[in-house]
């Protein structure tokens, strides 16, 4: 599939962006903390990503790859949106896209309510931090690659990592129904 | 509040993450309280490894189709003549920014592309110049000056790329943009010969018509006065090549917001500048920037886009 991409197969690509585009945007939501940017990361991410297809050389897999082209895309929203502020402009972040869960009722409800928990708890914590536990624990990658697409050193996303985890813990640790239970 | 060690969270981090050595393995596995420590790491990872509500398939099929389009788009130098001649509206240094606004937009867009919708419309084209002063529009109005020397190239009479290697240098990009660009460089065959000559001839633009429409995409930065002009003609275009156009709501709605707000303070503070069109067989979607002409100066603009959870425009 990845092959028939890289020669121009549309149907291949199609197919490829598919199947990554649900990590990839939890990926961009994390990163972001709300939807609108989280739709934009995502939406650049798959562009890239269609755009230098061609560039990936199989040395690793596809989904390392793809997540890692990923990751950059939505970072690189993000400095820009951080570097264009809005000052003086209406906002209307809150209710571009509203969300749109694929289940009903409570479990969705809750699935929300998890999700405004976990987003709000990531957002105390300073940008570096967060970068890196959520390239870990959401794209799922070690620590050589989070430090190759962090630009840091291992030792660096190892400490990053554990700090942020650590003051997650303290965030959320009273609030048991998600964390399960305080921390000690 | 506990406090923890952080030396310790480290190793109990690693941990978790399969990172640790043999001999910190071997600690953590002998330490009650470590290892306490790391089931609360675990919820802490589960708890952010949750997946998010996901959007809806919409938003998801509209990004699709944006990359799959993107993946088709010709990358072609282009003409900001419609930017030069509006700069008129534009005094002194928002003048200028604006029109570095318009080099980095080039820039931004991955090396210029150019094409028209039928690929009839050849006084479009030309090439456009960028120099490496096109690189400092990030650093603010204190640039506008040497950045406006680089715009003043833009057109098609005297379009001159003075250094085609800044195109090629990372630095002279948003960080993303450079990725783009690298690759719009790369996938243009006859990038060197494009860069290197001052104008695309009618022939030339030709020539990139034909490849627009192989191709099934263009890309055409054009600058508006008005949401509804913008609009319009882009519908027209779209409509007189059997296609639909696309505004995503999110960018229709902030565009609207500020084409309020101008018709609210009955001023023309506002350029609105259409960079991009995605086609993508029967669909067109468009990018569109919005400058707010009081804050050009402070270098402070909004980009908008969205192209995802695409909608027809009424």
């Amino acid at each position: 599939m990845v092959k028939g991409a890289q020669q121009g197969d549309q149907a291949a690509l199609d197919a490829l962006l598919r199947r990554h585009y649900d990590r990839i945007y939890a990926v961009c939501r994390r990163l972001a903390g709300n939807d609108a940017d989280a739709l934009d990361g995502a939406q650049e991410a798959l562009i890239t990503i269609a755009k230098r297809i061609d560039k990936f050389d199989g040395n690793s897999k596809f989904s390392t790859w793809a997540y890692r082209v990923a990751t950059n895309a939505c970072l690189d929203e993000m400095r820009r949106r951080a570097r264009r502020p809005t000052t003086g402009l209406p906002e209307f972040e809150a209710d571009i896209s509203p969300i749109h869960g694929s289940g009903n009722g409570s479990d969705h409800d809750d699935r929300v309510v998890a999700q405004m928990t976990i987003e709000a708890a990531l957002a105390q914590l300073s940008e570096e931090f967060r970068n890196a536990v959520v390239l870990r624990d959401i794209a799922d990658m070690d620590y050589a690659q989070i430090a190759e697409v962090l630009d840091i050193a291992p030792g660096t996303v190892r400490s990053r990592i554990a700090r942020g985890r650590s003051a997650l813990a303290e965030i959320l640790g009273n609030q048991t129904p998600l964390l399960g239970r305080p921390s000690p | 509040m506990t406090s923890f060690d952080p030396s310790s969270d480290e190793l109990v981090s690693a941990y978790l993450d399969g990172e640790a050595t043999e001999a910190e393995r071997a600690r953590i596995e002998a330490d009650p309280e470590l290892r306490s420590r790391v089931e609360t790491f675990r919820l802490v990872s589960s708890a952010v490894a949750t997946p998010p509500v996901m959007p809806d398939s919409a938003a998801r099929e509209a990004a699709i189709a944006a990359a799959l389009g993107a993946s088709r788009t010709t990358k072609k130098v282009t003409s900001l003549a419609p930017v030069q001649e509006r700069r008129g509206r534009f005094s002194g240094a928002k003048t200028s920014v604006l029109s570095a606004a318009a080099v980095i937009l080039v820039l931004f867009l991955g090396a210029a592309i150019i094409g028209n919708l039928g690929g009839n419309d050849a006084s479009d084209s030309a090439a456009v110049a960028t120099d490496d002063a096109s690189s400092d529009f990030d650093g603010g109005s204190d640039d506008a000056a040497e950045a406006s020397t680089a715009a003043n190239g833009l057109g098609a009479a005297d379009s001159v790329t003075e250094d085609s290697e800044a195109m090629e240098d990372d630095e002279a990009m948003d960080d993303g943009d450079a990725m783009e660009s690298d690759e719009a460089m790369e996938d243009e065959a006859p990038e060197d010969e494009a860069m290197e000559e001052p104008a695309v001839t009618e022939e030339t633009a030709d020539d990139d018509a034909s490849a627009s429409d192989e191709s099934g995409a263009v890309v055409v930065p054009r600058t508006f006065t008005s949401l509804e002009e913008l609009t319009a003609v882009f519908t027209a275009e779209a409509a007189q090549a059997g296609q639909e156009l696309l505004l995503a709501p999110a960018t229709r709605k902030r565009a609207e917001a500020c084409q309020a707000e101008q018709d609210e303070s009955n001023t023309n503070s506002l350029v609105f500048i259409a960079p991009a069109m995605l086609i993508d067989e029967q669909q067109v979607s468009v990018d569109v920037l919005v400058y707010r002409d009081d804050l050009i100066d402070t270098d402070q603009f909004i980009r908008v886009f969205d192209a995802s959870n695409c909608e027809p425009i009424q």
